[in-house]
């Protein structure tokens, strides 16, 4: 395991993170974000939510109107813990007259990684990256997707104890999505934390151990995916048969329903209980019982709902209307 | 601001204006003009060039003259120094560096280097300063070629010629700084060369302006004496792009225009402008020519600090 930078127990402790364009275009509005060290930690949000901008804020790129936080224990900016973060930008542009090893030399250069250690480490990169044959080719007849797998590779080359990621899996195919992945958790076990900004939901699921949703300059929501998806459980049952007559009593227990579909949010299996013997006094005969736990994109959507004007009130409405064609 | 970081930069601007071939370019210029001077040589006779093929027999450039020195030094100064270095050369090296802080500027580059390790003046410092060394290497390349064939065909070896690599990479640096400050204004390569061009007309305006003030009494124009002190005031104020010149002809101990030519034998009472007073315009050139290298260098690289400074600050509070 890695030694700690700095003495926080946090990797990332951003607090009250502000920043304007201009006058009125407000990226964001009081961010506090935290991230622990050694997880995995993925940053959600839609097109134009901030995320870019917090990032750009926590690598000095975007100058903050208002932050206060550290970086592995020290203020965010400090040149000392700058040499032990890596960052990979959404859409990097890397200098085209460069080979693949020249340009993970230079950038490792500028983060004072030692010469010796800068060839040795370059060469088990690029091979741990797939791109080896390619390490003297120069950069500008590089694919999409060998650029990418080079960025990775360039925000490793100086063994960073904090690694930020945006949008890392950005034009790579399956398999190489999968190696990134496999990269990712070799990473965590080694003891580096990720911070990752992505909008591919489905790949944040399977590798991040906490998320914040932003929505509007705003955390939406933070925190464990389990705890996120614990809050969100619901049973849904399917009856055959005419509900309307019960609908007044399923209001009680806080059901919705649906056509032949009742929804009961949180986890309480008395609950359940309770209504199916309401459904089968009055005869009607039940189909199936799903407990429904959601998926992340399902707590994303409905987080993201909710700063909407029709607010949503559960995950499955923003879902469901998420669904409903235009 | 850490050597191996520095050496980096150095390294990259090198790569870079390497990729543009002008490198190359600037390379092959520099030996072409050094194969070409090689091909002149002066005997008792005269001049010869393309080793003998071709023979001027004139007593002023025969080896026998003592003014030969500074004959050489002249054409050097005029002709190599004014000509190739002053003009053709410095936008060659503005156009090999003009894409430098674009480049570095761009979205998707410059995030990547502003999460290392150094401060965003450091930054900008390390691209200036590797911009210079592309410069300075390039300009010795020029002069030890020259200084050798000069040495070794015109058996002349003009030490002081050597100066120039210093005072190349000044006058160039007096032009780059407005390229640097366009750049990261513009983060366009075109628009901060064209617009550092501007600026180089611009400063060479009054420096323009005071030569001519000082010529005109040769050609028989009177001038109010406010409008020359006025014109000392204004080129004080700007880098002395055209001092250099003057600096490296005293260096070197080039000849006076006035002392190489021949004084046309008819010439009309009256001094005009084709026509001046040879005697009044050596006094105007002996005027020009007395420049103090360390106030001339020093205040045009203080206003030149004032331009890096603002870009400077322009780099440091700009978000990308």
């Amino acid at each position: 395991m890695k030694t700690p930078a700095g003495n926080s127990d946090w990797a990332v402790a951003l607090q009250g993170v502000r920043k304007t364009y201009g006058r009125d275009i407000r990226a964001l509005a009081g961010v506090d974000v935290h991230v622990g060290r050694g997880e995995i930690f993925g940053l959600l949000g839609p097109n134009g939510a901030g995320k870019s901008t917090l990032v750009k804020i926590m690598m000095t790129v975007v100058r903050p109107d208002h932050l206060r936080g550290t970086v592995l224990g020290r203020p965010v900016g400090d040149r000392r813990t700058k040499q032990h973060v890596g960052y990979l930008p959404e859409a990097h542009r890397f200098p085209t007259y460069l080979t693949g090893s020249q340009l993970l030399s230079y950038y490792a250069a500028l983060a004072r990684v030692p010469r010796s250690d800068r060839r040795r480490r370059a060469a088990e990169l690029l091979d741990r990256l797939g791109i080896a044959r390619w390490s003297d080719t120069k950069i500008a007849k590089y694919s999409k997707g060998m650029l990418q797998r080079l960025g990775i590779a360039q925000a490793l080359m100086n063994d960073p104890n904090l690694v930020v990621l945006d949008e890392p899996t950005d034009g790579l195919d399956p398999i190489g999505r999968r190696d990134v992945r496999e990269l990712l958790l070799e990473l965590k076990a080694h003891g580096t934390t990720v911070f990752l900004n992505s909008h591919l939901l489905s790949e944040l699921e399977l590798v991040c151990d906490r998320v914040a949703i932003l929505v509007e300059g705003q955390v939406r929501r933070e925190g464990r995916l389990s705890d996120l998806a614990a809050g969100s459980l619901e049973y849904r049952i399917v009856v055959s048969g005419e509900l309307s007559a019960v609908k007044d009593r399923l209001g009680r227990f806080g059901a919705s329903i649906q056509e032949c579909e009742i929804r009961i949010p949180g986890q309480d299996l008395a609950k359940v209980n309770q209504i199916i013997d309401l459904l089968r006094a009055d005869g009607l005969l039940i189909e199936s019982v799903t407990p429904q736990r959601f998926s992340l994109e399902d707590i994303f959507v409905h987080a993201v709902a909710k700063s909407s004007p029709a607010a949503e009130s559960s995950p499955t409405d923003a879902v469901a209307k998420s669904q409903e064609p235009a | 601001m850490h050597p191996m970081q520095f050496a980096a930069l150095v390294v990259d601007c090198f790569r870079e204006a390497r990729d543009r071939k002008l490198f190359w370019v600037m390379t092959g210029i520099s030996v072409l003009i050094a194969g070409g001077m090689a091909c002149i040589s002066f005997d008792e006779h005269g001049l010869s060039v393309l080793f003998g093929m071709w023979e001027i027999k004139d007593p002023i450039l025969s080896t026998q003259n003592p003014h030969l020195p500074a004959l050489i030094g002249s054409i050097l100064t005029k002709y190599i120094g004014d000509a190739y270095i002053g003009w053709i050369g410095i936008i060659l090296a503005l156009i090999a560096t003009a894409g430098v802080f674009p480049t570095l500027l761009q979205a998707g580059t410059i995030d990547v280097v502003l999460s290392k390790p150094m401060s965003r003046p450091m930054i900008f410092l390390g691209k200036y300063l590797g911009s210079m060394v592309f410069v300075t290497v390039q300009a010795a390349i020029f002069v030890v070629l020259t200084f050798l064939v000069v040495g070794l065909r015109w058996g002349y070896w003009s030490w002081a010629y050597l100066w120039c690599i210093p005072l190349i990479v000044a006058l160039f640096s007096y032009v780059f700084a407005f390229s640097a400050l366009f750049g990261v204004i513009t983060r366009n390569a075109m628009a901060s060369l064209l617009l550092a061009i501007l600026a180089w007309i611009a400063i060479f305006v009054p420096q323009m302006a005071h030569k001519t003030l000082l010529s005109l009494p040769a050609m028989g124009v009177e001038v109010d004496q406010k409008w020359v002190r006025l014109s000392v005031i204004a080129k004080t104020l700007v880098p002395k792009t055209s001092d250099i010149t003057y600096i490296a002809g005293n260096l070197i101990g080039a000849a006076a225009a006035s002392e190489l030519g021949p004084t046309p034998e008819k010439r009309p009472e009256k001094p005009g402008l084709f026509y001046p007073d040879p005697q009044k315009l050596a006094k105007a050139e002996h005027e020009l020519s007395r420049v103090n290298p360390v106030t001339s260098i020093g205040s045009s690289l203080l206003f030149e600090a004032v331009i890096v400074l603002i870009a400077m600050w322009k780099f440091t509070r700009r978000d990308f």
